[in-house]
This record gives C-alpha cells, structure tokens and sequence, in this order.
C-alpha cells in the first residue's frame, strides 16, 4: 500500500479531485454500459411472455375478446419498437 | 475452428452459447476490474514527475486501447455484412458501436482531467485528440444510423460502409505521436523491444486493459443477446427460453 491514511487517499498529494473525478465517470458509465442490455433482455422477455399468454387466451375466447387483444398486442408491440 | 465460425452464424446456437459466456466473464472481468483498479490506485508508485494524476492511466489508456480495437471489431462485422449478408454480423456491428462510443468518451473524458494537472489545460487541439474526437464522432454516426434508416438491411449496410470507410482513422490515430508534435506522451508500452513503464506500474496497467477487454466483449454479447431476442420473438427457441413450448 503506498498511502498511510485514508485522507492521503483522497487528497492525493493535491491530484485526489481529478484522479477520484476521473474514476467515479468511468465506474458509472461502465455500470450503465452493463446494466441497460440486461434491463432490455429482462423487459422483452416480459412482452414476450405477456404476448404468448394473449394468444393463448385469444384462441380460447370470443371474437370481441379476440379483436380486443389483438389491438393490444399491436400497441404493445408499436410502444417496444419506438423504445428501440 | 470453421465450425465454430459457422456456429455463431445462427442465432439460436449463439444466444446459447453467449448466456454461458456470459456467466462467468461477468464475474471475473468485474473482479479483474475491481483487482486492478485497487493496485493502480492504492499500492503502485506515484510517478516520479507526475505525481498521483498518473494513476488516470489505468482507466485512460485500457479505454483508449479497446476503443481502438473496437472499432476495427465493428468494422470487421461490416464487412463480413457485406460481403455474405450474415444477419448476425449486423447485429454484432450494431451491438459493437455504442460500447465503442462510450469507451471513447471515457477515454476522451479522463484524457481531458488528466490534462489539467498535467498541462495545465483540459483541451489542445492536438492530432492524438483530434483524432481520438473523430473515432467518437464515427461510433456515434452508426449508432444514428441505424436508427435513422426504417429499412434494417439498408440501415446495416450504410453502417458498414462508413465503419469501414473510418478505419482509415485508426492507424492515423497510433502513429499521429509519432508523425506530428503533441503535447500527448509517446506510447510506453511496446510489443518490440523495452517497455518505458516500470513493472510496479505495468502490471496493475496489464490488468485494467484485460478487464476492458472482457467488458468489450461481454456488453457486446449482452447487446447482442437482447436484439437476438427481439428479431426472434416469434421463433419457437425464444419462446421457449421464456419459458414458453
């Protein structure tokens, strides 16, 4: 360890700002590049549950039941590809 | 070796595949990070001019590095999308251009409170930085791309003509300390001859560039894997990966 104190750690010698500055962007940048593909996976794996359970209740029900949805699978589906 | 390469051509096989990856990169990259980040911080020496400001090489140079090699990933999928028409290369390029563009930034960004205590500024318009801008400005031209075109063929294969149209920047962005007066030091690492980096300050630096390495490689596949998805909702190997058939 080359520091004796957890204030020298911080201080650095008069550095402390731009060097602990510099790894606080990096960290949150990097935990932002890896939590938002999984956040994506989770959230479509969810639709796609949400659509296969709607098309087993659609095959079951009604014809209003079924254009019900219908329309609300395709606004499902409009919302998720204008999120990208 | 040809058929692995034929493997990552189909969807199902790869998303398989890379949820295993995933597993255990995530773990030890973070741990490698965590490892590296602490000796380069804590244990190693301070440079004998620089004092403490140096230890922004440890997060500077590995983002700079794999930016670089990055960018030559991404081209490498553009290419391979124009000439076979392989899906999947379009997905890797397209998974490939943000994680380059935010590796840039933060190269970029370090660079710039680096400069500060070292230069006495936080920007020169030098051939190293300039350059280094223009990388970040051509991930971030595919990444719109992409999204500017409603056809996804089209829109793949725009990306890849200018991902590999910009691959002329890489080379001028390695050599351009070498080719032009900057303020920006020359490499200390070399693959020939002596390194210019004493070994209680290269290890930590060896460490910080495999974890990014990884990191590259994991939100790649991690973004990859959520476009597989996606494309495939309607195939029956996604719907059973729900937990569906």
């Amino acid at each position: 360890m080359y520091f004796d104190s957890l204030t020298a750690v911080a201080h650095m010698d008069g550095h402390g700002v731009y060097v602990w500055l510099a790894y606080a962007i990096t960290m949150v940048l990097l935990s932002w590049l890896l939590w938002s593909p999984s956040r994506e996976l989770r959230k479509r794996k969810l639709w796609i549950v949400a659509e296969a359970r709607r098309r087993a209740a659609s095959t079951n029900a009604t014809p209003e039941a079924k254009t019900q949805s219908e329309q609300a699978m395709s606004t499902d589906r409009a919302q998720m590809e204008t999120q990208g | 070796m040809w058929s692995f390469i034929h493997k990552l051509g189909s969807p199902p096989w790869f998303f398989r595949f890379s949820g295993n990856v995933v597993k255990w990169l995530l773990p030890v990259t973070i741990a490698v990070l965590f490892v590296g980040a602490f000796w380069g911080l804590l244990v190693a020496p301070p440079d004998y001019r620089q004092g403490n400001s140096y230890r922004i090489i440890y997060i500077h140079v590995p983002a700079a590095v794999v930016s670089l090699a990055g960018y030559y990933v991404m081209a490498l999928a553009g290419a391979i999308s124009l000439i076979w028409r392989i899906k999947m290369a379009d997905i890797a390029m397209k998974a490939a251009a943000p994680v380059g563009a935010v590796l840039t930034g933060i190269a970029l960004v370090t660079g710039a409170i680096w400069g500060k205590p070292t230069w006495g500024t936080w920007w020169v318009w030098d051939a190293r930085i300039t350059s280094m801008l223009i990388l970040f400005f051509l991930y971030l031209g595919v990444v719109a791309l992409f999204e500017a075109y409603e056809n996804k063929a089209a829109a793949a294969k725009a990306c890849a003509v200018l991902s590999l149209v910009g691959t002329v920047n890489i080379p001028i962005i390695y050599k351009s300390v070498d080719w032009w007066y900057s303020l920006h030091q020359p490499a200390s690492i070399k693959f020939t001859g002596e390194s210019a980096i004493d070994a209680s300050m290269l290890y930590p630096l060896l460490l910080m560039i495999t974890a990014f390495y990884g990191l590259f490689a994991l939100v790649v596949m991690m973004n990859m894997r959520a476009d597989l998805v996606w494309h495939h909702r309607q195939s029956s190997w996604v719907r059973q990966w729900a937990g569906f058939e």
